[in-house]
């Protein structure tokens, strides 16, 4: 029985082979799509699940409500895992854990790696095992080092590395030797953090308070059996004792799972974790939702409308005893087989894909998790579940029919509710509209970002970081002697794209519910000359005023008179942006402001620019005038000739500073991965756009096709009545057009509405003008008229004879 | 076997009725072989389904083996056609997809039977239409005359006791209608009851009993 049904759906698949090409195209081609976006979905979910302990970690938070926005700080103080591991007898152990990189001296030559410091028992936390050494002890001595062990190989390809001595790189060009102690096994992609090697935090002697204190990310370990709530219940008790502000219980000490860090990290957006963000696991769930959508409805529809030729079988089944249950059965399994054989088809393009996919979403492109048992199991579960959904309609339908309808020479097909495929039809090209409609909009928020200047001129400005401040001078003296530099200048406290190294902030003089951020940099006399920043009134810093040139910290650190020191903090000079000067209603330069966070004299105001991105509305900028300044070197170039400048400051580099990696960046290159991320989404978009507009057409030009096949004898009896092509072209076309723009009038709305709230998380955002939908509306208008004149054009060329003789 | 008391099937027309069978009152006995002639339009094929109950009524009863088809549950007219009733059609309905041979293999399917039995009863049936040559083909490969062998040979692979033709010589040429008219001959004197539609005198010589319907009505009971 069940071969013969097998035998059966084979060869009607067989004989209509172009729709079946066409529906297992579709389905390939979303199941690939489904299956990619399962690997995502469940690479994300994966982080951190690995290590051994990983139910029973939890990393230490501090909640602060008051501010605006709500903020976590993942920086704690110090001392607060040590004492929490003293005082709690549920907390195993605990140990901070901060990335960084630095420079190692291989023989003779630099090498940057990737390490993260940690304290001694960053390996019970993590329940980390060694390949070798003890790492009970391996991280006890300050200079120690923990190798992962593809540096350890890459560093001592033969040999044992225990005990073998690196040579660390000091920020000042020295170096100091550290002793390798043990070696760990590299860690797995999908970790929050990643490291070359571990050097050891030296625990901290101050003890907790909450008042002033260094902070690090800190990790603890549950003891087996004991509960996190529990632990919560008695914070309140620990930080009135510790002095932690909390008179109207805003300040909490709280524990983030390790394995919720990745996805709910919440307002934490710290570059050097590897965090993402939940809703991005929800968006892409929803697109893998909509594409599977649109590929069922394409099947239903060829399915029913194909059915008609399937008509005359099913009546004779019934006649010679098939129960409707048969019936329903035999076209359910004629969905399953559809649906299985695609599967195949669909593993070859996610594989395909996954590279490029991985690239796009900045996730890795290891295939092992992408093609994976539980991955493999989860798309056959989807398909299973789409393949029942959509084949159980017609199926349901075809069963109930009565054989002598069938014999009675009617048309099938026409049991279908019409209304109901009309309502797939509106549905599928809904989801069409709306991803046309995000796609483009995510496209002109990203051009209006990245058109918007920075405030300086980013092109042919060179960053060189790791200046070290001792021989700053001697490079800058040796750059500026090169023709090709037009100008060099060292900003600290500045890194394009990221942030201010110094940073403050006070209550708004003007509402005091609000706050004020500022952003410090301390620059040097060329840096508004390097930058290219327009200076609006008074003037730079410069060697010309010997005012400028007074250390006023180390004047107001040897000064004992408070007095004294307040007024040399209110002469020291800044320079400040034509915003701030606005919001603090400054108009003349000169003016002496001693204000919670800001203190100093203006002595210029320049136009506004910034180092970050137009997402965040971003911090006022306060320029301080420093002779020391270091850091990173920003370096002006010829546009004529890179390739050769490069070279020769290379050299200059390597002559002034032998021990250090040389390293630079385009600031332009900078300041377009400030918005890599609308980027990718937007690459996305279009992606899943395009995939869901194939779809659809390709669902409507067959679902038309067959539509034509079954109206070929009324075209030919209509022509040998005196239609024109025209007449029968509207025929079709009417129908469809009303649904399409039925389609558009539901998705608009839908679209604004979650556009509008999309555009709510940018300080500067895009106008999200009518034009963006009215466009959209056309083009799906367009591409439907295409397909259906394409068809329609088709069978109404036909001679009527051949249409009349096919009945 | 067959008992239809005071049938009539019509369709809603307007305000009134259009009638395809009028007050049918008709019996038809267990061995019988019965032809029902008339003119197109009659209401012949109509009468045919309603015996066949692929079609309904309005009025009347019918009396199918001692119960009362209307009170009968899809399932059980589904058992029906399982184990008593064949279908042979003007337009033979063979299932394109299929073979020749699964064709007529399709109702032992339904039945449940063995795969062995099957085997037999389907080179039985192949045998005895001289067919065996075809097993492999598909209905389009086959002359209509073939292919309503093939649907008779489908319709006896159930081994009915009743045989509902409509018009099964209707699309085959004289000397392939005769073929069939034998076949039938030759089933009903082995008791197969059987009730053709036809328009040829000549068919309806072979049973032994006719009637002619005109406009729905019976008019020579």
């Amino acid at each position: 029985m069940l071969q013969n049904y097998f035998i059966l759906a084979l060869r009607t698949l067989y004989r209509d082979r172009t729709y079946a090409a066409i529906n297992l195209a579709g389905l390939a081609l979303a199941f690939g799509a489904v299956l990619l976006i399962i690997g995502y979905i469940r690479y994300e979910l994966s982080f951190d699940r690995h290590f051994a302990t990983a139910d029973r970690v939890y990393q230490l938070l501090l909640e602060n409500k008051e501010q605006e926005p709500e903020q976590r700080k993942i920086n704690v103080p110090s001392p607060l895992g040590r004492t929490l591991a003293e005082e709690f007898p549920d907390v195993e152990a605990a140990t901070p854990l901060s990335s960084g990189q630095f420079q190692v001296k291989v023989a003779d030559k630099p090498l940057k790696i990737k390490v993260v410091y940690a304290g001694a028992d960053f390996f019970k936390v993590f329940g980390l095992k060694a390949i070798q050494g003890n790492l009970a002890s391996a991280l006890h001595d300050r200079r120690s080092i923990v190798l992962s062990r593809s540096l350890a190989q890459s560093l001592f390809p033969e040999g044992d590395p225990l005990g073998k001595v690196i040579e660390r790189v000091n920020y000042n060009a020295t170096t100091t030797p550290v002793t390798v102690t043990g070696v760990v096994e590299d860690l797995p992609a999908n970790t929050h953090f990643s490291f070359d090697a571990l050097v050891p935090i030296m625990p901290s002697k101050e003890t907790l308070d909450f008042k002033g204190y260094s902070a690090l990310p800190q990790y603890i370990l549950l003891r087996k059996g004991s509960s996190v709530a529990n632990l919560e219940r008695q914070m309140s008790d620990f930080g009135k004792k510790y002095g932690l502000e909390n008179k109207s219980g805003l300040v909490n000490i709280r524990f983030l799972p390790l394995t919720d860090i990745r996805l709910n990290s919440g307002k934490i957006d710290d570059q050097r974790y590897q965090v993402s963000d939940a809703r991005f696991v929800y968006i892409y769930g929803v697109i893998a939702l909509l594409i599977l959508a649109i590929a069922s409805v394409n099947y239903i529809n060829l399915t029913t409308a194909r059915s008609f030729q399937r008509v005359r079988e099913v009546g004779m089944c019934k006649v010679l005893g098939a129960g409707k249950t048969r019936i329903v059965l035999q076209f359910m399994g004629e969905s399953f087989l559809l649906f299985c054989l695609s599967l195949p088809f669909a593993v070859v393009l996610a594989n395909l894909f996954w590279p490029a996919f991985g690239d796009l979403l900045q996730i890795v492109e290891d295939r092992s998790y992408l093609l994976n048992v539980p991955n493999i199991v989860a798309l056959c579960v989807i398909a299973a579940v789409s393949a029942g959904m959509s084949g159980l309609y017609p199926a349901v339908v075809l069963g109930r029919m009565q054989p002598v309808e069938v014999f009675r020479q009617k048309i099938g097909g026409f049991r279908f509710s019409f209304l109901f495929r009309k309502a797939l039809i509106v549905f599928q090209f809904c989801i069409v509209v709306l991803l046309m409609n995000v796609t483009v909009l995510v496209y002109k928020q990203l051009q209006f970002l990245s058109n918007r200047s920075m405030g300086f001129d980013e092109s042919f400005l060179l960053v060189v970081p790791g200046v070290d401040r001792t021989q700053a001078a001697a490079f800058k003296q040796m750059l500026l002697d090169m023709p090709a530099v037009e100008s060099v200048s060292y900003g600290a406290g500045v890194s394009i794209g990221k942030g201010y190294g110094a940073t403050g902030s006070m209550s708004d003089p003007a509402d005091s519910t609000k706050s004020m951020n500022f952003g410090f940099i301390d620059a040097d006399f060329d840096f508004l000359k390097t930058l290219k920043i327009e200076l609006l009134s008074g003037r730079y810093f410069s060697k010309e005023y010997g005012s400028d040139l007074v250390n006023y910290s180390e004047l107001a650190r040897d000064s004992g008179d408070p007095d004294e020191l307040k007024r040399l903090i209110r002469s020291t000079p800044i320079v400040v942006t034509e915003s701030l000067a606005t919001h603090l209603n400054i108009t003349k330069t000169d003016t002496s402001l001693y204000l919670g966070a800001l203190q100093g004299t203006i002595i210029g105001i320049v136009k506004d620019f910034r180092a970050t991105s137009f997402k965040e509305e971003g911090p006022f900028i306060v320029l301080r005038g420093s002779q020391l300044a270091s850091g990173e070197a920003f370096v002006r170039i010829a546009s004529t000739a890179v390739p050769a400048t490069l070279q020769a400051i290379r050299q200059a580099w390597e002559s002034v500073f032998p021990n250090l990696l040389f390293e630079y960046s385009f600031t332009d290159d900078l300041v377009k991965q400030i918005y890599g991320h609308e980027r990718r989404l937007a690459s996305l978009f279009t992606v899943f756009a395009v995939l869901a507009i194939s779809l659809s057409v390709m669902g409507l030009f067959s679902l038309l096709a067959l539509m034509v096949r079954q109206r070929t004898k009324e075209i030919g009896i209509r022509k040998v009545i005196g239609a024109s092509v025209l007449d029968i072209s509207a025929l079709f076309t009417k129908d469809f057009v009303v649904l399409v723009l039925f389609a558009i009038v539901i998705a608009s709305p839908v679209a604004w509405w979650g556009m509008t709230r999309w555009l709510e998380d940018y300080a500067y955002r895009t106008e999200l003008s009518g034009w963006i939908f009215g466009l959209t509306a056309l083009s799906v208008l367009a591409i439907s008229l295409l397909i259906i004149s394409l068809q329609v054009m088709r069978s109404s060329g036909m001679k009527p004879v051949e249409s009349l003789r096919t009945e | 076997m067959i008992e239809l008391k005071k049938v009539s099937k019509w369709f809603p027309v307007g305000g009134g009725r259009t009638y395809v069978l009028r007050n049918i009152n008709l019996d038809v006995k267990q061995g019988e072989f019965l032809s029902i002639m008339g003119p197109s339009g009659s209401g012949k094929s109509t009468l045919l389904n309603v015996i066949g109950m692929l079609d309904r009524f309005e009025e009347g009863e019918y009396w199918f083996r001692g119960e009362e088809v209307s009170k009968l549950k899809e399932r059980q007219i589904s058992a029906l056609y399982k184990q008593y009733i064949g279908f042979v059609f003007q337009a033979y309905h063979l299932i394109d997809e299929l073979t020749v041979y699964e064709n007529i293999e399709t109702p032992l399917l339904y039945k449940d039977v063995k795969s062995s039995e099957r085997k037999a009863i389907v080179s039985d049936m192949l045998d005895r239409f001289n067919i065996v040559g075809k097993k492999d083909l598909f209905p389009t490969q086959l002359s209509g005359g073939q292919q309503q062998l093939v649907g008779i040979a489908r319709a006896l692979a159930a081994s009915p006791g009743l045989i509902l033709a409509d018009e099964p010589t209707g699309n085959l040429n004289s000397k392939q209608g005769e073929e069939i008219m034998e076949i039938f001959k030759q089933l009903n004197s082995e008791g197969v009851t059987i009730i053709q539609v036809t328009h040829s005198e000549k068919n309806a010589s072979y049973g032994n009993r006719v009637i002619h319907l005109l406009d729905g009505w019976i008019a020579t009971p």
